[in-house]
């Protein structure tokens, strides 16, 4: 613990660090005070008319439909009634969260309309999907119907700039704070990975017998410490808001929020808000670990802030960015490939606002589960081989230097 | 302390066609190692090696019969027998002279108390500035602050890069002292232009040229004027003269 503080001492004292985190803070602090609720106001009137579409008749249309499967199913002999078992069971769903509040019988109308197409099909996938899917919504049923017009203005202004035909919050919202969040981690772990080279230090770091991978570890340790102080924070900062500003409701379920209206985890808002921190933490974490990779051989941090920020701004783009290149349907498939890269983290709406599993094994699984678990795998690898290969470019500067005295050595004998 | 010999063996280190080291090879047992030869003949990266900062492309140093790299894991059991002063040395600015002490003597593995580490900054006469940051301290006085990191728990072999550049003649006297009785227990290894340096302390003398090690003199200290004579070797060996004091 105590080595860590030395490595907390040299960040926390470099210029990089204080002008990153001041302006990460700044940034933050904008976001708080910023005036965008009007936006959010227009999306939560939208998506609340949008959920009383669903009408009385559309709902006694099912019903009829199932009484008329199960008069069929009277006259069928014991093989075609099997066939029909999987339709049954899917109408029989449907019918019960038809019982939902209002707000919440548009999910059980998608819901029930592609569970009827995947059994018309014959997939036995989508059929378990749907299935795993009807008994999760199931099993909250008893959710109340809330004002969410708070949660909508807490989450749209910390987390997801939701977009409408209407109004688009991002246009107020030009940043996300995930990304300034990520810069700040390019920026302040390619300093602390490289300021042995910065201040001349590193031959006598790497040169001690803990100089290497434990130094690199430490480095780690602070760089975890620091971002994770952040996140407290600005988690602390975003419950006050809900509770003081905004009045939300927070240990109210957050399928009561219209957005999250199929968020596929039993949780309330409390929780989501926390979790959504988390996956902001494992995206952070993420960087600094691929900073790690690219500063093991930079020999300034500059170079490191440079490619750090490169690789990063590349791989998240390529991740999370528009796939224009690709048809509409081979940009379908690779969103599926592209969720369960960790960049993707920073987009919680992308897990939290739908039914979202992904087949493992033939199972569904939740993809924010596989997510955390690529993120996880990827963080503990790269840390792996950074702890065995830190220290090494010493021999990049020390080339270079050797090098120049040769020249110039040869330069005086001419 | 038991006597263990530092060899090289035919260590080459190769950068494309250059070679920077050149198949060189020596023993060195405890006693005061002066390196001599002019800028870029390989004084440097040799002692980079030694200190595992980088790696020979071929030959092998061993220290008591053990290749030094795979001393511990990655040669770290080598690194804690040794000490190592490179020439352009620097410190974190936010620092104190304590907390850097402290902070070498961590990843070193040794356990320096505040008492320890006071008692390391005033063997280098630094005592009064302990708790003032790195930042603040003069060129001569980060050079002390590195003798005295070097010394941290009592390194079996001690190389020292141009060790006395920047410093009062009163600090390189008590340099050269300090050095003299690290010589009687350990390698010491000391690179420098100066040959007065090497004349006062060193008990031989290695002349270094492209990479090869060219000669090897054993000083002759009872000798009023063997600067002059490691002065006109050094003519002899590189055709130009040595810096002087």
């Amino acid at each position: 613990m105590k080595a860590i503080c030395y490595e907390l001492k040299k960040l926390t004292a470099g210029k990089p660090f204080i002008i990153a985190t001041l302006l990460l803070l700044a940034y933050f602090a904008f976001m708080a005070f910023c005036d965008f609720d009007k936006g959010v106001n227009v999306i939560q009137s939208v998506s609340e008319e949008q959920s009383t579409q669903v009408t009385e008749e559309r709902l006694a249309e099912i019903k009829k439909e199932h009484e008329l499967l199960l008069t069929k199913m009277g006259a069928m002999t014991a093989e075609e009634s099997e066939r029909y078992t999987a339709t049954s069971y899917i109408i029989k769903q449907a019918e019960y969260i038809g019982g939902y509040p209002e707000k919440m019988s548009r999910l059980a109308l998608q819901l029930y309309e592609s569970a009827k197409a995947a059994a018309a099909s014959g997939n036995a996938y989508e059929m378990e999907y749907y299935k795993a899917a009807m008994n999760s919504y199931n099993s909250v049923k008893d959710i109340s119907a809330i004002n969410g017009a708070g949660a909508a203005c807490l989450f749209a202004r910390f987390h997801c700039p939701f977009a409408t035909e209407d109004i688009n919050i991002n246009e107020m919202i030009s940043l996300r704070w995930g990304y300034v969040f990520i810069v700040w981690a390019v920026l302040v772990s390619a300093w602390l990975f490289c300021c042995e080279r910065e201040y001349k230090t590193d031959c006598i770091v790497f040169t001690a017998c803990r100089g290497k991978g434990t130094e690199f570890l430490r480095k780690l340790a602070a760089l975890a410490l620091t971002a994770g102080a952040i996140i407290l924070v600005t988690t602390l900062a975003e419950i006050l808001y809900a509770v003081l500003i905004y009045k939300v409701d927070i240990f109210a379920s957050i399928q009561s929020y219209a957005e999250f209206e199929l968020c596929p985890f039993k949780i309330n808002i409390l929780t989501t808000v926390i979790l959504m921190q988390l996956m902001m933490y494992i995206a952070v974490m993420f960087t600094v670990l691929l900073t790690a990779l690219f500063s093991i051989k930079a020999s300034s941090p500059i170079r490191g802030m440079i490619l750090g920020v490169v690789f990063a701004a590349a791989s998240y783009e390529l991740m999370t960015g528009y796939w224009n290149i690709f048809s509409a349907e081979q940009s379908a498939q690779l969103d599926i490939i592209r969720t369960v890269f960790p960049p993707e983290l920073i987009h919680p709406e992308n897990y939290l606002t739908g039914f979202d599993m992904t087949p493992l094994f033939g199972v569904p699984v939740p993809r924010l589960a596989v997510v955390i678990a690529v993120s996880l795998l990827f963080i503990i690898a790269a840390a792996a081989v950074c702890a065995i290969f830190y220290g090494r470019s010493t021999e990049i500067r020390w080339k270079a230097k050797l090098l120049s005295l040769i020249k110039s050595r040869k330069a005086t004998e001419a | 302390m038991e006597s263990k010999a530092l060899v090289f063996d035919k260590v080459t280190k190769s950068y494309g066609s250059l070679n920077a080291l050149d198949g060189f090879s020596a023993e060195l047992t405890h006693g005061i190692y002066g390196l001599l030869g002019p800028n870029g003949s390989g004084k440097s990266t040799l002692m980079k090696c030694i200190a595992g900062v980088i790696r020979p492309t071929s030959g092998s140093i061993t220290y008591g019969g053990e290749n030094i790299y795979t001393m511990g894991a990655g040669g770290a059991e080598f690194r804690r027998l040794l000490g190592f002063m490179p020439q352009d040395i620097g410190f974190y600015p936010s620092f104190t002279g304590i907390d850097i002490i402290k902070y070498f003597a961590l990843l070193k593995g040794c356990k320096y108390d505040f008492d320890a580490a006071r008692a390391a900054l005033e063997s280098v006469n630094l005592g009064a500035d302990m708790k003032k940051r790195v930042g603040g301290y003069s060129g001569g006085m980060k050079r002390r602050l590195g003798i005295a990191v070097t010394l941290i728990g009592e390194p079996e072999v001690v190389i020292f890069d141009e060790p006395t550049a920047g410093l009062d003649p009163e600090e390189r006297l008590r340099f050269k002292n300090l050095i003299r009785e690290m010589g009687k227990t350990r390698t010491v290894i000391l690179a420098t232009h100066i040959i007065s340096d090497i004349e006062a302390v060193a008990d031989y003398t290695l002349f270094i040229k492209n990479g090869r090690l060219i000669r090897t003199v054993e000083n002759d200290k009872s000798v009023q004027s063997h600067a002059d004579v490691l002065e006109e070797m050094y003519m002899d060996s590189f055709g130009q003269k040595a810096d002087s004091v």
